[in-house]
């Protein structure tokens, strides 16, 4: 039950920080702008979505 | 509200209108039985997931708001899983697989997202309750039209005791059953047939109110 | 032998996307050219091969020794999930160039019903380690051939004439179940 619990909150502070340093690390140059044609895509936890206007 | 409420059974349905969580939909949709437990599970994920993020909105920072929601999701399917095993053991077996992959369906996520960390905690329990409704409306749809397609008649049996049948209905000529809608390819020609009415549905909605608005 | 009838199993008969339905979303959404199929097809082999070896070091090591196979699920997809991020992280300081063409991809497959599926299935069916390693591949494999010959029917079906309330995703899947009807037949070849 322990061992569950420490499991537990290690892996959600690995997967947070992981995430986070992911966020501030910066795109290289040249791929700023990589916009692929993924409209029809409803993965709306996907970091690379531009929503089109009038999307909720 | 409440409007958004009725717009989630056709012009927002989550399956059929922004095609959401499809992956389950084709997946468990060839029984009724089937068709009815997983959408019970996702209306009460969506549901209680959409009702803590709620509450949690205003302390989560911005940044790390997505593994939150995922974190959050994975317990509470977790949990569900237990208790499906301990009360409902049939339909932990025959959901199998799909039961873990709700953590991963894009309709709980996508409204955590869009949704419930944006407003507060009785409008983010009604969508999800809207939400999970359409989504078990869209598949029970499915599920009966492929169900008579394929197996000519329409049988129900009551989850918590699987020996007892609720209705079973065998309709007349049994000749013009169709297996091959029990298979992958019959999910994907109904799913994709219902998609479309559901689009021209939409679509008709969409002119009549223009033209109500243009006069 | 049984390896063999794995592979073919998990491309051609038990197909990911046409058999089992998971990859869905990323499969309407990422398949309406070529070349970016190909790359969704690569980042898929790379983040399915090494979550399956990762996750099952895991259960094997971890959560079976301390006897809490219950927290398989919250597990995996941590894991996973955590995974993408550091590989994500890993490609834009050290190798652009990846990045431009697989990496941009990563964050799609951070929720894909494909990558879990498979980490509980090697679980679920009791693989070995080299089975798991052969059966992420071919599954990885099969997903990439469906995408890629997706991506060449739609180029064309985009262009094509349809009803208005056919456009878009009911033709896509009434294609995809003509796909399926037609890997269906090569069942029992091996």
């Amino acid at each position: 039950m322990l061992g569950a619990i420490i499991l537990f909150i290690a892996l959600a502070l690995v997967f947070g920080l992981s995430y986070y340093f992911n966020a501030k690390t910066p795109v290289p140059k040249g791929c700023e702008n990589l916009k692929h044609d993924c409209s029809g895509c409803q993965i709306t936890t996907c970091a690379n979505r531009h929503p089109k206007e009038g999307e909720k | 509200m409440w409007n958004n409420f009725k717009n989630c059974f056709i012009k927002d349905n989550p399956v059929f209108g922004l095609f959401l969580g499809m992956c389950s939909t084709l997946a468990v949709s060839s029984s009724l039985n089937n068709a009815v437990g997983m959408g019970v599970c996702v209306i009460i994920v969506l549901v209680l997931s959409n009702v803590i993020i709620s509450a949690m909105r205003k302390i989560v920072p911005d940044e790390i708001r997505i593994p939150v929601f995922i974190v959050v999701i994975a317990s509470l399917v977790t949990i569900l899983q237990m208790v499906l095993h301990a009360f409902v053991a049939d339909l932990y077996t025959s959901l199998g697989a799909f039961l873990s992959l709700i953590v991963v369906n894009c309709i709980i996520l996508g409204r955590a997202e869009a949704f419930a960390s944006k407003n507060g905690i009785v409008p983010s329990l009604v969508d999800g309750l809207g939400m999970g409704l359409g989504y078990t409306f869209s598949l029970v749809l499915i599920a009966l039209i492929r169900q008579v397609i394929s197996t000519w008649g329409i049988s129900f049996y009551n989850p918590f005791n699987p020996a007892q049948m609720i209705f079973d209905i065998k309709l007349p000529m049994e000749s013009l059953k169709v297996t091959l809608f029990s298979s992958s390819v019959g999910a994907f020609f109904t799913f994709a047939v219902l998609a479309a009415i559901f689009a021209k549905i939409k679509a008709n909605g969409e002119s009549k109110a223009k033209k109500e608005a243009a006069k | 032998m049984n390896l063999i009838s794995m592979i073919f199993g998990a491309i051609l008969t038990n197909n990911i996307i046409l058999s089992k339905f998971l990859g869905i979303c990323p499969f309407m959404g990422v398949s309406k050219n070529t070349k970016s199929a190909v790359g969704m097809g690569a980042a898929v082999l790379f983040v399915i091969l090494a979550s399956s070896v990762i996750t099952y070091a895991v259960q094997y090591l971890i959560l079976v020794p301390a006897g809490i196979e219950y927290m398989q699920l919250i597990a995996f997809i941590l894991i996973i999930a955590s995974f993408v991020q550091l590989v994500e992280m890993v490609l834009k300081k050290y190798s652009p160039s990846l990045y431009k063409s697989l990496g941009v991809y990563l964050p799609l497959i951070t929720t894909n019903c494909a990558v879990l599926f498979v980490a509980q299935d090697n679980i679920a069916k009791a693989y070995t380690l080299l089975e798991t390693v052969v059966n992420a591949i071919a599954v990885s494999v099969g997903f990439m051939l469906v995408l890629f010959l997706f991506s060449c029917i739609r180029e064309r079906l985009d262009s094509a004439d349809t009803l208005p309330s056919w456009k878009g995703n009911p033709v896509a899947l009434i294609v995809a179940g003509l796909m399926a009807l037609a890997f269906t037949g090569l069942a029992g070849i091996f």
